[in-house]
């Protein structure tokens, strides 16, 4: 080696092309491991071949436990992951992984975890045990276990995890509606944590797994059927938040609402879904326990949305509105009138019509405002676009999307002095809508209908957060409903 | 009209009701076996060949075939997913080790059940595998098969995810309502805080809640028993309203302000004008802004940690046109900061290093089939980025190409947006005849100068087909140019290169310029030299191609010493649709001395040539024909006339054909009398 490449130590260019070269890196370990695992199911341990190999990947494993003391290696059905990266194939080559496919298809492993105290020795036992077990006439759905236990038994330190089960012969049920809308919605806010762990690690998010919620969601709302889950839907958008995951809560809630406001303008399903996914994680970067932030979140928001998945057109959108959304408000709802009017992007102006109800209507620790009255929100929403600061159709759009008395406002009912919630969507004068009846307590009484000329908003000034018992019971009884 | 979602339900409830006596039917088990095998070898085969493969569709005909033969007798087949294979309702279909791969990556992608109905089509079973090669090619982490299958909104394949399903001892069981909660009641958030009710301050109330930073919540403290005390305040009020009144306020408010249908149209057109390239535009708008305004920071890090990835992940993923935009966005910010910020310039210039990576290049070309059309005619932009030392490895590439159709759109699209350059000009030298054409269809759309020159050297290419591709193209640039080097290509040795080079000649519609080529190939020394076939390709082109300036040559042979010549000409003669261009030479072939030196086969040929179109001037010229006759030792005078007059009687109902046997009849030779007499004895 001369002295010249000696005195400039590595190149620069290994900085510049690191994601390149851990993918090489990977692709690496992925033929060394197959090829490993082919020569000792032709030749046994021990042979030539078996060892030249050997030390083809216990060079290549050592990369991977430069900065990890353990790594994943996954395989979904049509791809190997390390650490969630996917490996690429390339298709033609002579190479292929299906020795490895067999390996995990045939043992129902989904992932194997490596550990960096796992001895290149340990991994070829763990080979050829796997091996062994495939070969022997051990039936199909109980290989894994006996293979874990073979591990346990030898004290091997690598770890498997079995792939799903579908429970063998056991038979399920199609969820009801009423079932799915709650399932959905509660994913969505539960999956926002393992969104942000990845976010965290620097790990590609699974995003489809939102979209496939985002997607449920659609079908609910547009279903058009006697039994459309939209009213319960946007009554679970209209819940205050869960404990500890106000801002899981948040997205979730605008996520809905902006979808049901593109459905009032007629936009397509594909559209939709990019709606609400872009939605969903227009605020991802904003830290649960944070209180009191405001605009900043935009740039950093932007970033981590730009750095995640963001081939996808709804990611983009979803960057695009995490950077600009406040641009003409505040965290604390106060309009910030632009010189000339700004546009993100169409559907970033519906998410942000969307957005701003959510945050003006909720309860924040961190804000010193009391939340606006949902059909307040809906008139400050007005005054907002009269100012320049939101597009006028979308704020008609989420309009029509919750009607007079959006789901969760709290009504008077005219001439029986009760009190009410609205569960329904209030769009039209001649049909009756749901609502639950309160007692004075604020105590859930029962379902009932009315006109929307029979309710009343309640005065101005005062401003009732429902006990977590009331909303709960309220939300049973779209349950109720379907079971009957 | 029945919903997509109570379709699904129904479609489920029979296949769980039924799936026990359609398992019975022995034909239907057989027959959705094979169906489950296609999908394996659709899966497969996506990952061997590109989509556009015709095996695929044949696949899908099969399939559709298999399909229609199911769904002869029931409305549709449902085939539920599960980790130990395929299943018929409860009965696990037994298809060897077959199914196991792609019921794996089925269940993977979290479908639980996929379903056909009676009435599917050709196309969306297409549309299907369209969606399975997708999910096998391209990335996972933003789609899996279920959210593709959402998309397309199949009419007749309908699916079930594993989002949708609950084991059925659940439903029943008193867990049900906690399993689909969406919360416990302790799970609300109602922590400390603005619990309760929140109250402003009265001379707040008139601006409206949460508008003021002073607007706070009261009764931190407050006690559930509050309630009373507050909705008492709401109720205490009685309040008489008119019904109707309030009803058509509440009809005026909700007319004025709910989405109109010309709204939901302006929304249709912005989302139109404001399309995919819009949102990518605007991002990359946004993203390159954020890079210039956040160096150093941590979100600066973060978005310049994207840049250095998202071109090369759009481009690995088909958009050619996401990566070209992007690439160019991050070039021109480069350029600003370079003054200013000369390291991060430096920086952002250095994430284009995969460029010019041989290995990054070949990736892309794996994948470069399975791009849409539409990213292809944007390749070229793409390539104008890449330095144009790395062209020969470029064209190499496209060589490798499969689809034909794929490599001329590919080449189509540089020609459009490559300039020409000296690395581009040097590929005409390069050894690989396939990378010398490529090169020159790059650049021959472009009028320049400099491409002249490159197609002069490319004509002593030491391979020919450089050399015909660069003959063919100099054609196109410059006869005048063409022409000598057309001239020497004629009598070139290649026969490959000749017949080019003839051919191209022969296209040229300046016979003035051509003749004297062709004048020179006619000379016999010259034809010798070519492969027999080869004159008579080059005889039948010039009377195909009706090259009646040319005629007079290839007449002239007639009359040439060569036997093989003139008879390869009296043959190609034989096709012209008339003799009248070649009379001349007809004629003074027809002279009884030369006639009287042909062997029998080509006098037989040439008295084809006989025809009522020269018969005129074959008449006035032929006294000889009448007085010449045989002698007692030599025949071929006798058997010449004999071969003539059978060929004019012929067509002895022509004015002229019928004079000049009477003239025969009546010119005293005994002989010519004898022939002429013979022949009509035997035809009249």
């Amino acid at each position: 080696m001369s002295e010249e490449i000696h005195s400039h130590g590595i190149s620069s260019d290994f900085f510049e092309n690191q994601d390149r070269i851990e993918r090489e890196r990977m692709y690496e370990f992925m033929v060394a491991a197959n090829a490993l695992l082919k020569s000792i199911r032709l030749y046994g341990p021990g042979n030539e071949s078996v060892e030249k190999n050997t030390e083809r990947l216990k060079e290549a494993i050592k990369f991977f436990f430069t900065s990890e003391t353990f790594f994943d290696f996954t395989f979904n059905g049509n791809d190997f992951l390390l650490n969630d990266v996917r490996i690429r194939k390339k298709r033609g080559l002579s190479i292929s992984f299906e020795e490895m496919e067999k390996f995990y298809i045939e043992l129902q492993i989904a992932t194997i975890v490596f550990q960096k105290t796992c001895g290149i020795r340990e991994i070829v036992e763990f080979m050829v045990m796997g091996i062994d077990i495939i070969r022997s006439n051990i039936k199909f759905d109980t290989r894994f276990m006996l293979f874990e236990q073979k591990l346990r038994n030898k004290g091997i330190k690598i770890q498997i995890t079995q792939r799903d089960s579908s429970g063998g012969d056991e038979l399920f049920n199609i969820l009801s509606k009423s079932q799915l809308a709650r399932l959905t919605y509660r994913n969505m806010i539960l999956d926002h944590s393992m969104f942000k762990t990845k976010i965290n690690e620097n790990r590609p998010i699974p995003l489809k797994k939102a979209m496939r919620n985002i997607q449920n969601a659609i079908d609910l709302i547009c279903d058009g059927s006697s039994d459309s889950q939209e009213s319960h839907l946007m009554v679970l958008a209209s819940i205050n938040s869960l404990r500890g995951k106000m801002i899981a809560t948040h997205l979730t809630n605008t996520a809905i609402l902006s979808i049901a406001a593109g459905v009032q303008l007629g936009i397509d399903r594909s559209l939709l879904t990019r709606i609400g996914t872009a939605a969903y994680f227009h605020d991802i970067d904003i830290p649960e326990n944070s209180r009191g932030e405001v605009v900043e979140h935009c740039q950093n928001g932007f970033a981590v949305l730009s750095r995640l998945n963001s081939l996808n057109f709804a990611m983009m959108e979803a960057a695009i509105t995490a950077g600009l959304h406040h641009t003409t408000y505040t965290f604390d709802c106060k309009p910030i009138p632009p010189e000339k009017p700004i546009m993100s992007t169409p559907l970033g102006e519906i998410i942000k019509v969307c957005d701003y109800y959510d945050l003006a209507t909720r309860w924040w620790p961190a804000r010193q405002t009391m939340p606006m009255k949902r059909p307040e929100a809906i008139e400050q929403l007005f005054k907002m676009a009269d100012m320049r600061c939101l597009a006028k159709v979308t704020v008609k759009a989420i309009f029509s999307a919750l009607g007079i008395f959006p789901p969760g406002t709290v009504l008077r009912i005219i001439g029986k002095k009760q009190l009410a919630c609205s569960l329904d969507v209030f769009r039209t004068t001649g049909r009756k809508g749901k609502v639950a009846i309160l007692d004075r307590n604020m105590n859930f009484v029962g379902v009932d209908y009315f006109y929307p000329h029979e309710l009343l908003e309640i005065p101005k000034g005062l401003h009732f957060r429902l006990p977590p018992e009331t909303v709960k019971a309220m939300l049973d009884s779209f349950n109720e409903e379907t079971s009957e | 009209m029945v919903k997509a979602s109570d379709k699904k339900r129904e479609i489920y409830d029979f296949f769980k009701d039924n799936a026990d006596r359609l398992f019975d039917d022995q034909e239907i088990v057989r027959l959705t076996k094979e169906l489950v095998g296609l999908f394996n070898k659709v899966i497969r085969g996506y990952r061997l060949y590109p989509r556009s493969n015709p095996a695929f569709s044949r696949f899908a005909n099969y399939f559709k075939k298999k399909l229609d033969e199911i769904l002869t007798d029931i409305p549709s087949i449902s085939l539920r997913i599960s980790t130990n294979g395929f299943m018929m309702g409860n009965h696990l279909l037994d298809t060897g080790d077959r199914d196991r791969e792609v019921v794996f990556f089925l269940y993977n992608d979290g479908l639980r059940e996929i379903f056909f109905q009676q009435g599917t089509t050709i196309d969306e079973i297409n549309q299907l595998f369209d969606i399975l090669a997708q999910c096998t090619l391209f990335a996972n982490e933003d789609y899996d098969l279920s959210t593709l299958l959402w998309d397309h909104n199949f009419t007749n394949i309908g699916y079930i995810t594993e989002d949708e399903l609950i084991k059925q001892n659940i439903t029943v069981s008193s867990d049900a309502d906690d399993t689909f909660s969406p919360f416990r009641v302790e799970e609300l958030s109602y922590g400390p805080g603005y619990d309760g009710i929140g109250e402003i301050d009265s001379d707040e109330g008139m601006k409206g809640s949460g508008e003021s930073i002073s607007d706070t919540a009261v009764s931190p403290k407050f006690e559930t028993t509050d309630f009373e005390k507050y909705t008492d305040l709401i109720l205490k009020e009685d309040i008489q309203i008119d019904f109707n009144e309030r009803k058509e306020l509440l009809n005026q408010r909700l007319s004025n302000y709910i989405v109109g249908k010309m709204e939901m149209f302006k929304f249709d057109e912005a989302l139109k004008r404001n399309s995919d390239a819009f949102v990518v535009d605007r991002f990359l708008k946004e993203l390159s802004a954020r890079l210039t305004s956040s160096h150093g920071t941590k979100a600066g890090k973060e978005l310049l940690d994207t840049a250095v990835s998202l071109w090369e992940k759009l481009l690995l993923f088909g958009s050619v046109s996401g990566a070209i935009l992007f690439i160019k966005n991050l070039k021109d910010l480069a350029v600003q900061l370079k003054t200013t910020q000369p390291e991060y310039a430096k920086k952002i210039e250095g994430t284009f290093s995969d460029l010019e990576n041989e290995e990054f290049l070949s990736d892309f070309f794996f994948t470069v089939e399975d791009i849409p059309q539409s990213e292809i005619a944007v390749i070229g932009k793409l390539f104008a980025m890449i330095p144009s030392k790395k062209m020969a490895f470029i064209l190499s590439k496209v060589n490798d190409i499969e689809s034909r159709e794929t490599r001329v759109a590919i080449i189509q699209s540089c020609a459009k947006y490559l300039p020409i350059t000296d690395d581009l000009l040097a590929l005409t030298r390069h050894s690989d005849w396939k990378i010398v054409r490529n090169a020159f269809a790059m650049m021959k759309e472009k009028q320049d100068p400099r491409i002249l020159p490159a197609i002069r050297t490319a004509l002593s290419h030491p391979q020919k087909q450089a050399r015909i591709e660069a003959l063919a193209l100099l054609m196109e640039f410059s006869i005048e140019e063409a022409l000598p080097a057309l001239e020497r290509a004629v009598f070139s040795s290649a026969r490959d290169v000749r017949s080019t080079a003839i051919e191209k000649i022969l296209e040229l519609k300046d016979s003035i310029t051509i003749r004297p080529i062709v004048n020179r190939l006619f000379q016999p020394t010259n034809l010798k030299r070519l492969e027999p076939d080869e004159i008579d390709n080059l005889f039948q082109m010039i009377i195909s191609m009706r090259k009646y300036d040319l005629f007079d040559l290839l007449g002239q042979l007639l009359l040439t010493e060569d036997y093989d010549i003139r008879m390869k000409a009296i043959q190609a003669i034989q096709k012209a649709t008339t003799m009248t261009h070649f009379s001349k030479f007809i004629v003074r072939a027809a002279d009884i001395n030369s006639l009287a030196k042909m062997k029998p086969d080509e006098l037989h040929e040439f008295c084809r040539l006989l025809k009522p179109e020269i018969f005129e001037e074959l008449f006035s010229a032929a006294t000889g024909m009448l007085t010449a006759s045989g002698s007692l030792f030599n025949k071929s005078v006798t058997s010449a006339k004999e071969e003539f007059y059978k060929a004019i009687f012929y067509y002895r109902n022509d004015p002229e054909a019928r004079k000049f046997i009477d003239k025969s009849l009546s010119s005293g030779n005994k002989e010519t009398v004898k022939i002429v007499s013979k022949i009509k004895d035997k035809y009249l």
